[in-house]
């Protein structure tokens, strides 16, 4: 491998991206836009939920009832119509999530002793939110007209996560995500582009080598990921002001192997497709919906089906993401990690490897 | 040189009125001019892409627009298409004025780019087919026109595979049968020659010629300057003007030389040019 | 007109059924991708993993951890003498709650003292620890109240409240609906974001578009054109969609004539901003990652992720505005609810507003280029 030749193509490169300010804007802008939309927009815990109370017995009881939720912090009134059919019709719309029905009498055989019915409704549209609001129901509700303090008061201690503030799952997440989301698509639209222009015939005629090309490659896009996480970390820390118990330098050296290996995936992606509308779809479904979708990210790989648990660990998301919380949040370093380092490294061997055998048949 | 030597040693090319369709009537050509330009001016901001051309062209005539990169030679055909409007002066093109009545002008003229705008992934029948219809063939009509716009143009075979695995001179052909599909009173044809070996050149300036036998007027821009000779009448641009306007021996004799090449010519001119500047 | 359009329709058609790889994607869109996500994200929000360490083992203890694990909500994984050794299957994500009981309950209780019960949650999980709370809270409630009934000359006031709390729409409280919902709604947005872009962009980029512009073509042809066999395809791949629906188990309770009726305007939405995409970008990258990119913050606001009443105010009211976000209330309405357009016409009439707004909008920047 001839240093100057692969630094004039990388160079060569470089030149080509930085003439393409779109792309840049949207490599450097949209991780900035994810990492707000998330924290902003994925809260786990259940605060205010829409309720809506049809209140038939209009007594102190009844109110006493109504405020009770309303100040567990869990609820939010959104409306107090008379008739059942609106709040009915609210909760198919979905402008409701959760509906008190308190009939007429409930005072009265409170009173007497007798056990008054009442009715809580949940939508369960949101299995998760539905299962937290009907608890809190249910305990409000048992515990009624007492206040909900129970002869045994739980002390629930949250590990790594106290406040469980979202943000704090979540960004770590981010860093593992957002780098599956564009260095590989950009990677592979870059070279599937050469193909479709024509200008990969210059490189087939070309001294340059495999590994060169690759690397070539790989360089500038790296830069570009690795530029990607920095903005996403300073944020995420910076801004959001996520704590890291954990070594911020073990984070970001693994990131950089992670960095070689998603856009190594992009590489890879583009040996398989022809066009650039093909590349971008293939890196779709190949690379973002898997970071997105199985990678423990939001939804917990181990309530996965077996296969299903199987086909997330065939990417590298997961196990940079379970790196990158395990640094953040519970302070584990190298001695606890390093599986999963280990697998990453070992992933981004063999994905380059592949790669630089699909190649073989055309460059030097 | 290499040029006469190819066409001498090839085969004569088969006679381009044989075996074809018999030509759809057309409505008997006007003997007014199918195009009429009168100081027609491009500006883009400060620049002046077209400046001040006065030409004309009659029907069956070839005029070739001649001149260097970014004289203005394809921004005055786009105006004359009614794809840009001219900023100064009018133009009239097939007797209906092109900034007003667009629409009506594109039906009555054939297009064809430098790059052969076809669609890679159609077939050549395809393309035939999808501009049949874009330009108004009824669809009576579609196969016999089809037919005949691809004889004209010189294309044989079943017209079945991709346009992007066809060779560059089937797709320069392709690209006249779709731009003459609809039997247009005027052709405008944008470097219709770049990137296609001599032979072929030379067999698509005999469709040419054959087209303008049938009165159509043509209007050719070329880099080729061998190929000015195949033109009834030349244009010469340069900066946006034009400098010449007329056939090969009368632009000859103006530049006072008894014989010349193309070449000379051109040269000639834009020299002659360039002194006319520099004294004003 | 109409030949030229039909002609257009023709090329566009055969130009999409050319591409294998575009085939591919949207069926696999329609089908594998949404069969994956309703299976592998479908989780259950019961039988969270419960270890108990129990530091009394008194009656009161066990009745106690009896209560935990009736119910569905946890299920008793195992039991350990000290957090230390539970410590490490937490972390593993073996165990989802542990659970330590003081050795001083029984007593407490029975002097009629508050007793504490320690509850420790793996935090990095946000799903798994909000749930774990919320459930422990209900049933140390259940527990006090069935303790205070019981108690022996307890006042009969404290019968209290005779509740009855449903879970409407989902009552085994899985994901699986409302994902496969969400995810029919995604790959119709995003088909119909990149197809019609793709479709534009690779005229301008391919220099056919000029061709085009010299044809008696106009620009509301062309625009129809482009925009007509994506609202085609989307539409009709709906059915399948539902087929494999009903395969796994999420029932079409609604009318089929109003999904199809309002998935159409939802389309024309996503078309529009397709089309968008298409007329201010240049080349086919740019138009993939504005056009892709673009369906990110609208998959947020459309509550596929996280419901929309949890986020702040602003992004609430934005939601407001996101296409997809109606017509997900509207799917589920129909599909999980029973309901019909009586119910869900507000959502219906925005989503009609806002498709109409953005089709003019889609349709007036193209003119304007064209």
């Amino acid at each position: 491998m001839k240093l100057r030749r692969l630094l004039a193509f990388a160079r060569k490169e470089v030149i080509e991206i930085s003439r393409d300010r779109f792309t840049i804007g949207v490599a450097l802008f949209m991780p900035v836009m994810m990492l707000f939309l998330f924290v902003y927009g994925i809260t786990l815990d259940v605060e205010n939920a829409p309720l809506m109370v049809v209140d038939q017995d209009k007594s102190a009881a009844s109110r006493e009832l109504q405020a009770r939720f309303v100040n567990s912090g869990y609820f939010m009134l959104k409306a107090a119509p008379q008739d059942e059919r609106a709040a009915e019709y609210a909760l198919m719309r979905g402008e409701t999530r959760a509906a008190l029905f308190i009939p007429k009498g409930f005072a009265r055989r409170l009173g007497r002793g007798d056990g008054a019915p009442v009715q809580f409704v949940v939508d369960g549209t949101y299995a998760s939110t539905a299962a937290i609001l009907s608890a809190y129901g249910r305990a409000i509700l048992y515990a009624f007209p007492g206040e909900l303090r129970l002869p045994v008061q739980p002390e629930v201690r949250v590990w790594y996560n106290p406040q469980l503030r979202s943000r704090n799952f979540i960004v770590p997440g981010l860093f593992a995500v957002i780098l599956m989301a564009f260095p590989p698509l950009l990677t592979a639209l870059a070279v599937a582009r050469e193909k479709e222009l024509g200008t990969i015939a210059q490189i087939y005629a070309s001294p340059l080598t495999r590994s060169e090309f690759i690397a070539g490659k790989l360089l500038p896009y790296a830069g570009i990921a690795l530029l990607e996480l920095l903005i996403v970390v300073i944020g995420g820390l910076v801004w959001f002001q996520v704590p890291v118990r954990g070594s911020l330098t073990l984070l970001l050296a693994v990131g950089l192997l992670y960095v070689v290996c998603t856009v190594s995936i992009g590489l890879l992606v583009s040996t398989l497709v022809r066009t650039q509308l093909a590349a971008m779809l293939a890196a779709l479904i190949v690379t973002l919906m898997p970071a997105f979708l199985f990678s423990g990210f939001i939804y917990p790989i181990f309530t996965m089906p077996a296969g299903f648990e199987i086909y997330a660990s065939a990417f590298p998301t997961r196990y940079f993401l379970e790196l990158s919380r395990g640094v953040v949040l519970r302070g584990a370093g190298l001695r606890e990690l390093w599986p999963n380092v280990a697998i990453l490294a070992a992933y981004t061997a063999a994905v380059f490897a592949i790669a630089a055998w699909r190649f073989r048949k055309r460059i030097a | 040189m290499e040029d006469v030597f190819t066409v001498v040693s090839a085969p004569p090319p088969a006679p381009v009125r044989a075996a074809e369709p018999a030509s759809p009537p057309r409505p008997a050509s006007p003997a007014a001019d199918v195009i009429v330009a009168e100081g027609v001016a491009r500006r883009f901001g400060d620049f002046k892409a077209v400046d001040d051309v006065t030409l004309s062209v009659a029907p069956g005539e070839v005029l070739g627009l001649l001149g260097p990169n970014g004289a203005g030679k394809t921004t005055l055909i786009r105006i004359l298409c009614g794809l840009l409007a001219p900023s100064a002066g009018r133009a009239e093109v097939a007797g209906l004025d092109v900034a007003a009545q667009s629409e009506a002008v594109r039906a009555r003229i054939g297009y064809m780019s430098q790059r052969f705008s076809l669609y890679p992934d159609l077939s050549a029948r395809e393309n035939l087919v999808f501009f049949a219809r874009a330009y108004g063939v009824p669809r009576a009509e579609l196969k016999t026109r089809i037919a005949w716009a691809a004889a004209r143009a010189g294309l044989e075979g079943e017209g079945s595979e991709t346009v992007s695995s066809l060779s560059g001179a089937t797709r320069q052909r392709l690209a006249l049968a779709c731009a003459m599909v609809h039997r247009p009173q005027v052709l405008f044809l944008a470097e219709p020659t770049s990137g296609v070996d001599p032979l072929s050149r030379f067999r698509f300036w005999r469709l040419i010629a054959a087209l303008a036998a049938d009165g159509v007027g043509v209007v050719v821009t070329t880099h080729y300057l061998e190929e000015a000779t195949f033109c009834d009448r030349l244009g010469l641009m340069m900066d946006g003007r034009l400098i010449a306007l007329g056939p090969l021996a009368d632009l000859t004799a103006e530049l006072g030389l008894k014989t010349a090449t193309v070449e000379d010519v051109f040269l000639g001119f834009i020299a002659r040019e360039r002194a006319a500047r520099r004294a004003a | 007109m109409l030949g030229r359009l039909a002609g257009l329709l023709a090329k566009e058609f055969a130009q999409f059924l050319r591409d294998p790889v575009m085939l591919f994607i949207v069926l696999f869109l329609y089908t594998a991708e949404l069969v994956m996500c309703t299976l592998a994200l479908g989780f259950d929000v019961q039988n969270l993993k419960l270890g108990v360490i129990d530091h009394d083992r008194s009656a009161a203890s066990r009745a106690l951890v009896q209560e935990l694990t009736t119910g569905g909500n946890f299920v008793l994984t195992d039991q350990f003498s000290s957090l230390q050794q539970a410590r490490g299957r937490l972390q593993r994500g073996a165990l989802d709650v542990v659970v330590e009981i003081p050795p001083d309950l029984s007593a407490r209780l029975a002097a009629g003292r508050q007793a504490s019960l320690g509850v420790v949650v793996d935090g990095s999980n946000g799903n798994v620890a909000a749930r774990a709370r919320a459930y422990v809270i209900e049933i140390l409630a259940r527990f006090a109240q069935a303790r205070a009934v019981a108690r022996p000359g307890a006042p009969s006031t404290s019968a209290g409240v005779r509740s009855e709390v449903r879970v409407w729409y989902n009552p085994d409280l899985t994901n699986t609906r409302f994902m496969a919902l969400s995810m029919l709604a995604q790959a119709g947005l995003m088909l119909g974001v990149v197809l019609p872009a793709a479709a534009i962009v690779r005229e301008k980029q391919g220099g056919t578009i000029e061709q085009l512009r010299v044809t008696p073509i106009r620009a509301h042809e062309l625009f129809i054109a482009k925009v007509t066999p994506t609202i085609i395809i989307c539409t009709g791949a709906v059915f399948p969609a539902l087929l494999i629906m009903t395969l796994m188990g999420v029932p079409m309770r609604g009318d089929v004539t109003t999904l199809l009726a309002l998935t159409v305007v939802y389309l024309l939405s996503a078309v529009s901003l397709g089309t968008f995409v298409g007329t201010i970008t240049e080349t086919l990258q740019q138009a993939m990652l504005l056009g892709f990119f673009s369906l990110f913050p609208l998959l947020f606001l459309s509550g596929t992720m996280a419901p929309i009443e949890s986020m702040p105010g602003w992004l609430q009211t934005a939601s407001l505005a996101s296409p997809q976000r109606h017509y997900v209330d509207i799917v589920s309405g129909l599909f999980l609810k029973g309901a019909g357009l009586a119910e869900l016409w507000p959502h219906a009439l925005a989503l009609v507003g806002i498709s109409t707004t953005m089709f003019l909008g889609g349709w007036l920047l193209f003119r304007r280029q064209w």
